[in-house]
């Protein structure tokens, strides 16, 4: 009997399966730290010059509503896995309530919809990067550095989510990377957040430092004029969660080479494997790194897509020599990576370039980053799969199990797998439907390739898309329908569909 | 003589393949194929056309299949592994024989040896897919041995789908194992192929033959005056065999509504599985069929397709009444079914109505029949895998067998159906890229919606696609190449993808 068995009282758990007090209470405890987050934009607004009231206001606000909640609950700190799948479903709508706040209480034209600001609130915490501006430097500044720090919160949160909360939960076969947690199985889920907390966000907080740094020398040495501290700050909190925002109108456009490579540089380690990169810094060995299978795919697939925009572009003649090497290597990193920057308006790229980029955003980094879609791991594990199921329909006695960095993998987890690529899947084309339907019905005339791209891009929390949602566009033009469709991709595919889909069975709610 | 026997032995344990075994089955169905050049040879003579292209290529098929069989004579044994090598040739070389009247034609266009090759499979794997933009000018004998490709293609398809796949456990066909004609496992292949095609032959001919009468009663009764003795046996062939061809350029909508009504309600009926239809009809148990899930799922999913349809086009005004529910009923079997007949130029509706078209073409109609695509019940086992894994996921110690009417399905059959249909969706996502490539080399106008419509309708067996490759319009706009890999495509996705998939491991020709 564990201490946490011990506290629940007894009547309470055969009556239900799921305590959502105690899940209440997490998610209220999580929104009243999130209130500390406002005083980044409150201090910038104070700076310069600007109206500190939203944030001043949202933070009253959320403390008031996690205190509260915090209070009614009380005496059920204790959650459980069961618990863990409404806790992380929870988060990520109460999070993006919370960041809509600001938006709304600013009074800005272009947040003033409701649906509007909870999109770009959800874009941010999900770090997908889509938004419904439509004329972004306009934003006071202080306002844009909140929408940039809802993206790096949002990353914070991924970085549990991934390397703690769903291995645990079994999601998406995650339970792959339980032994990469730190601490053994019998911890409870709030201690084993904790300490993959302390160490990632560790790193996670060094490589924004070291982005800010490197593109502030960027600026400071005058390689790059358009550089500032604020695009600086703003970048990096952006770039590590694979985020996409930017305050600028034409995103990364505005910029020069030098900026744009370093920006590639940070987007390539955000996609890569965390828990590695933390394990290669502290032993100072970068073997653990490139020796992993996952990371090699990962890295192959970006010089491979990298190669093939880069002569699209050149062949087209929109680019060429190093430019179109650069506009390449950005473009197919930054859709990958799933960050969503853009260092061309890719809308009006050949055929080629666009099918390309649709294709990468059903790749997604590595498992242990903040990168959302499908992510290599699983890519890699489905080949494996698919190779051992030919075998075995000529030679059925065959047993042999599948391996990843030569160890076994469960036949359990590599069903998990399965299951998330086909559930990912099948929301896609629904996804894909339902934006058409809206697009007819409201008289949007989106083409069909573009109504595809928009749902690919908000579960694989890219960012932009193609056509009027392209990178140089917005998502404002969308009907209300089509965007809480868009809200509700962007939420399940940041959380990996599993945990939103299982409270919707009647399983999950009995014992 | 002893050592010319080690050295056999020797090659039969490097290469467990029994390669001669297959030759001769293949050679079986050459001569079977030769007689029926009968048809269009008869046809020719009585039109006046020229003969001799039909007599070449009975001569071909005969004295090739002669040589075959008289060359591996003493092999006739062909066992499972063989199987996959048989199927894989039988739909590559009979649509090779097949093309030989085109290429010795009048036509020009089909007088090419790619366009002849792309035109003679579409038949034999029941596509529909067509590069001919002006059918009516063919030759009469040429145009009804287009249609009898298809009609003979789908007598091939209903052995496939019933005795061959199933024995071979290709994704998951073994379902339907249990309830095939005759002792299984032991026995050889070639038996179990005689067995069904006495039961079920007699089955498809009735079928064809009931249309025929109905069609040609249209005309005689001048409730269709279009319709002739000719047309209606040329319809008859390809609706049956849910191919698509028509001799027609403007495919069903150059016949009235009764007749698209009638091939409509045909298409329905050969859409269910055949074992069904063959108790129904033969046994006189329809019950079977009603209480069946594949047959209720497929009845809802053809009703839920035409109501979508039905609702797009009303709101565009461009139909009212029975036509509008026709021309939604009729394109949403069609299509779904992989028919590929076209009662309306379905390229001018909306978006809506394109994406709504192309998610159809993934779907199929019953395993058991001769459409293409993945096929009902694979989309349903599916859909209760996953409803597992999320049980699974809240409770690890769960145990559910999945079940289809009623019965415990196998793991391994249901792992089979997943690993095919993933290998659906990846040869669709490398058909379409592949696709948009050769475009892009060609500097070709095929935009990634019309590639992704290309992809999947000939993948799946539809037919016809969007753009110029549309219901009234060809696929011979495409480079040869494209029009290469969309050989590959519907050979692939006609034989179920695993039989040609092994043939590239190298356990398959392993012991």
């Amino acid at each position: 009997m564990t201490a946490a068995a011990q506290r629940w009282p007894t009547a309470r758990r055969r009556r239900g399966g799921v305590d959502v007090a105690a899940a209440a209470n997490l998610v209220a405890e999580l929104t009243t730290y999130l209130s500390a987050a406002f005083a980044l934009p409150t201090a910038a607004a104070l700076w310069y010059g600007e109206s500190p009231w939203p944030f001043a206001g949202a933070a009253a606000i959320t403390l008031a509503a996690g205190l509260g909640v915090g209070r009614a609950t009380r005496g059920r700190e204790r959650v459980g896995l069961r618990e863990g799948f409404l806790v992380v479903s929870l988060t990520w709508l109460v999070a993006a309530a919370v960041g809509a706040l600001p938006y709304l209480l600013s009074g800005e034209e272009q947040l003033s919809s409701p649906i509007d600001a909870y999109f770009e609130a959800m874009s941010g915490f999900t770090t997908t990067g889509s938004s419904v501006l439509t004329d972004i430097p306009d934003l006071p500044r202080s306002l844009l550095l909140w929408r940039q720090l809802t993206q790096w919160l949002g990353g914070m949160g991924i970085i549990v989510l991934a390397l703690a909360v769903l291995p645990r939960l079994r999601v998406g076969g995650r339970q792959l990377f339980q032994s990469e947690a730190p601490g053994p199985e019998v911890e409870p889920l709030s201690a084993s957040i904790r300490s993959t907390a302390r160490r990632l966000w560790l790193l996670y907080l060094a490589l924004t430092v070291a982005e800010v740094a490197a593109l502030s020398a960027v600026a400071v040495t005058d390689l790059d004029p358009e550089m500032t501290f604020f695009d600086a700050l703003a970048h990096a909190l952006t770039t590590m969660p694979t985020g996409g925002f930017s305050p600028r109108g034409r995103s990364l456009e505005e910029f020069g080479a030098a900026t744009q490579w370093v920006v590639i540089a940070f987007m390539v380690l955000a996609g890569a494997n965390f828990g590695l990169m933390y394990v290669a810094l502290v032993r100072r060995d970068g073997r653990a790194l490139l020796g992993n299978e996952e990371v090699r795919l990962y890295l192959l697939l970006l010089a491979l897509a990298a190669a093939v925009l880069a002569v699209d572009l050149g062949a087209h003649g929109v680019a060429a020599g190093e430019h179109a090497v650069r506009a390449g290597a950005f473009q197919a990193v930054a859709i990958m990576t799933t960050t969503g920057y853009a260092s061309a308006d890719f809308a009006v790229w050949p055929a080629l370039a666009a099918a390309v980029l649709v294709g990468l955003m059903f790749v997604g980094g590595t498992a242990a980053s903040t990168a959302g879609s499908v992510k290599v791991v699983r890519h890699l594990l489905i080949g494996r799969i698919l190779r051992r199921e030919l075998d075995q329909t000529v030679h059925p006695e065959i047993v042999e199990p599948i391996r990843l960095q030569r160890m076994p993998v469960e036949e359990r987890t590599v069903r998990a797998v399965i299951a998330f690529f086909l559930l990912y899947v099948t929301l896609f084309a629904a996804g894909t439907l339902v934006l058409m339907f809206d697009s007819e019905i409201g008289g949007l005339g989106l083409a069909p390739f573009e109504a595809v791209a928009a749902a690919a891009t908000t579960l694989g929390n890219v960012g932009p898309a193609l056509g009027p949602a392209g990178p140089m566009g917005s998502f404002q033009p969308f009907g209300d329908a089509s965007k809480i469709v868009m809200i509700l991709l962007m939420w399940l595919g940041r959380l990996e569909i599993v945990p939103v889909i299982v409270l919707f069975t009647v399983r999950y709610w009995r014992k | 003589m002893i050592g010319g026997a080690r050295v056999r032995r020797a090659v039969a344990r490097e290469v467990a393949v029994d390669v001669p075994a297959a030759l001769n089955l293949l050679g079986a169905m050459l001569k079977y194929l030769s007689a029926a050049y009968l048809l269009p040879i008869g046809l020719a003579v009585g039109y006046g056309e020229p003969v001799w292209p039909f007599v070449a290529g009975g001569a071909v098929a005969a004295l090739g299949g002669w040589a075959l069989e008289a060359a591996t004579s003493g092999k006739e044994r062909v066992k499972p592994r063989e199987g996959f090598l048989v199927v894989g040739l039988a739909w590559l070389v009979v649509p090779a024989v097949g093309a030989i009247p085109y290429l010795l034609g009048d036509e020009a266009k089909l007088a090419e040896p790619i366009n002849a090759y792309f035109e003679s499979v579409s038949g034999f794997t029941a596509t529909g897919a067509t590069i001919l933009d002006d059918i009516e000018a063919l030759d009469r004998s040429v145009a009804m041995w287009r249609q009898f490709t298809q009609w003979l293609g789908g007598m091939g398809i209903v052995i496939l789908a019933l005795a061959v796949l199933p024995r071979l456990r290709v994704g998951g066909r073994q379902l339907l194992q249990a309830e095939l004609p005759g002792p299984t496992e032991i026995e050889r292949l070639s038996v179990s192929i005689r067995e069904t095609a006495r039961r079920l032959w007699v089955l498809y001919v009735a079928l064809t033959g009931m249309l025929i009468a109905l069609l040609v009663a249209y005309g005689w009764t001048g409730l269709d005056e279009r319709m002739s003795p000719y047309e209606a046996v040329a319809h008859a062939f390809t609706t049956v065999a849910i191919g698509g061809f028509s001799t027609q350029a403007e495919s069903a909508a150059a016949f009235g509504p009764l007749v698209q009504w009638t091939m409509l309600a045909f298409i329905v009926v050969a859409g269910v599985n055949f074992l069904r239809l063959y108790r129904v009809f033969v046994q006189r148990e329809p019950r079977v069929v009603a209480r069946d899930e594949e047959f209720r799922v497929y009845l809802l999913l053809l009703l839920a397709g035409a109501t979508i349809l039905l609702l797009e086009i009303l709101a565009a005004g461009r139909y009212e009444g029975e036509e509008a529910v026709r021309h939604a009923a009729f394109q949403a079997v069609s299509i779904m079914t992989t028919a590929g007949f076209a009662s309306a130029d379905y390229v001018h509706w909306g978006s809506l109505a394109a994406m709504t078209l192309l998610v159809l073409m993934f779907f199929g109609a019953s395993a058991g029949s001769t459409s293409g695509s993945i096929k009902v019940v694979r989309h349903v086992l599916i859909g209760r895998v996953l409803r597992r894994e999320l049980d699974q996921t809240v409770h690890p110690e769960l145990i559910a067998p999945v079940r289809l009417n009623h019965a415990v399905v196998d793991e391994r059959t249901l792992r089979a159906v997943v690993t095919f249909v993933l290998l659906y969706v990846t040869l669709f996502t490398l058909g379409s890229l592949g696709l948009v490539i050769e475009s892009f080399r060609t500097q070709g106008e095929v935009a990634p919606f019309e590639a992704i419509a290309a992809a999947a309708a000939t993948l799946g067996n539809v037919g016809p696609a969007f753009g110029f490759a549309g219901p009234f319009g060809s696929y011979d706009e495409f480079s040869p190449l494209s029009k290469g890999i969309m050989i590959g495509l519907m050979w692939l996705g006609r034989v179920e993808i695993i039989p040609v998939a092994v043939l590239f491991t190298r356990a398959y020709w392993r012991s």
